[in-house]
């Protein structure tokens, strides 16, 4: 045997002969990228009014063929690994892609979670006359009193805060006990039991989707009763970009179990071999955990 | 205390779920030790939900908002 095949026979690295997905790719980023460009230039000055311009319309077919090219070229990987063709090196290096995607994930939201703490700590206390910007205060907003959430800016909007203990409680035990029901579906198929796999994941999808609908009620509540929106100052920008971008996360972890329900439906993956489902499920246990610090220093404290 | 302990489970999720992550990568389906891990950061964020509720019950941590 050589040391570029595996015990079984199979060579360490699977290279496709050609594949028409890459290109796919590149053209999908290049009209997303120029539809968003000419959409910006469009509306600028207009943001609100400037419906019914192309670039808009091109950003969208931008996004329909990045999703195009993700279906097809997934099923493609799909359809290797089902022919036994994915083994040694490959497996490693879709794992260690994974582990790079998330450290990707984790500075992103250490970005925003950055933003929070420094308007928290530190720009915050400064327009109200902390430490040596005394003067700032003094002589730009002098009646200006700290207060997180920051219900009065400098500038004088008003905005009321998002309560705790409410919705977002409600939200943050519907996102935990879906953590727990995909942890069970991890587990029964660990032990391969198929129906009980079924079933767990199938409810945590439905939970994942009670989660983002609930979201979207707190959404409206926020803009229609308490002037919560992205224009309300730092708290609602720091608020709804935190939350947003952590619903947009949620969407794509929903998704991609989804697929797995769909996959393990058609019979794929074994108690030793489903990198995909442990991929999938161990993104929604992070998604998890970005809300429950995100419950706690964005809602709670 | 209470916060002391919040942020303890805090911690407590965040390296059993990079855990799960390193077994995830390092182990490639063979052992159990990546859902041994995520159960183990399932069950601290109840405990952390569970602090939480007690701080706001017993009116010693109160949400800020």
């Amino acid at each position: 045997m050589s040391e570029s095949h595996d015990t079984n026979g199979t060579p360490r690295y699977y290279v496709p002969h050609s594949s028409v997905w890459p290109i796919v790719g590149s053209i999908a980023l290049f009209i997303t990228a120029f539809g968003a460009a000419t959409f910006i230039q469009q509306s600028t000055d207009k943001v609100l009014t400037a419906t019914g311009t192309y670039g808009g319309i091109i950003f969208y077919i931008g996004l329909a063929a990045i999703a195009f090219m993700m279906i097809g070229w997934f099923g493609a990987v799909i359809k290797e690994s089902l022919q036994g063709m994915v083994s040694g090196l490959l497996d490693q290096s879709y794992r260690q892609a994974m582990m790079w995607f998330i450290l990707s994930e984790v500075m992103f939201f250490a970005a925003f979670f950055g933003a929070l703490f420094y308007a928290r700590l530190i720009s915050v206390p400064w327009l109200a006359g902390a430490g040596h910007k005394l003067e700032t205060h003094l002589f730009l907003w002098p009646d200006f009193a700290e207060t997180w959430p920051l219900f009065m800016t400098p500038g004088g909007t008003a905005t009321e805060a998002m309560a705790a203990w409410g919705l977002p409680f409600i939200n943050t035990v519907i996102l935990v006990t879906s953590s727990v029901t995909v942890t069970f579906a991890h587990w029964a198929l660990k032990k391969n039991q198929r129906g009980a796999l079924q079933a767990w994941l199938a409810l945590t999808v439905a939970l994942g989707i009670i989660f983002l609908i609930l979201q979207g009620v707190e959404y409206v509540h926020a803009y229609n009763d308490l002037g919560l929106n992205l224009s309300a100052g730092i708290y609602g920008s720091t608020f709804f970009m935190l939350t947003g971008f952590h619903g947009a996360h949620v969407t794509l972890g929903a998704t991609m179990l989804a697929v797995m329900l769909i996959r393990i439906l058609r019979g794929h993956f074994t108690p030793e071999n489903h990198f995909a489902f442990e991929a999938a499920s161990w993104y929604w246990h992070f998604v998890d955990v970005v809300w429950l610090f995100l419950f706690t220093f964005v809602y709670w404290f | 205390m209470l916060d002391v302990l919040i942020i303890a489970v805090m911690i407590g999720i965040m390296v059993s779920l990079g855990g799960g992550l390193y077994f995830l990568v390092r182990d490639r389906g063979a052992t159990q030790r990546t859902v041994q891990s995520l159960s183990v950061r399932v069950a601290l964020a109840i405990a952390l939900l569970a602090l939480l509720a007690y701080g706001f019950v017993t009116r010693f941590i109160l949400p800020a908002a």
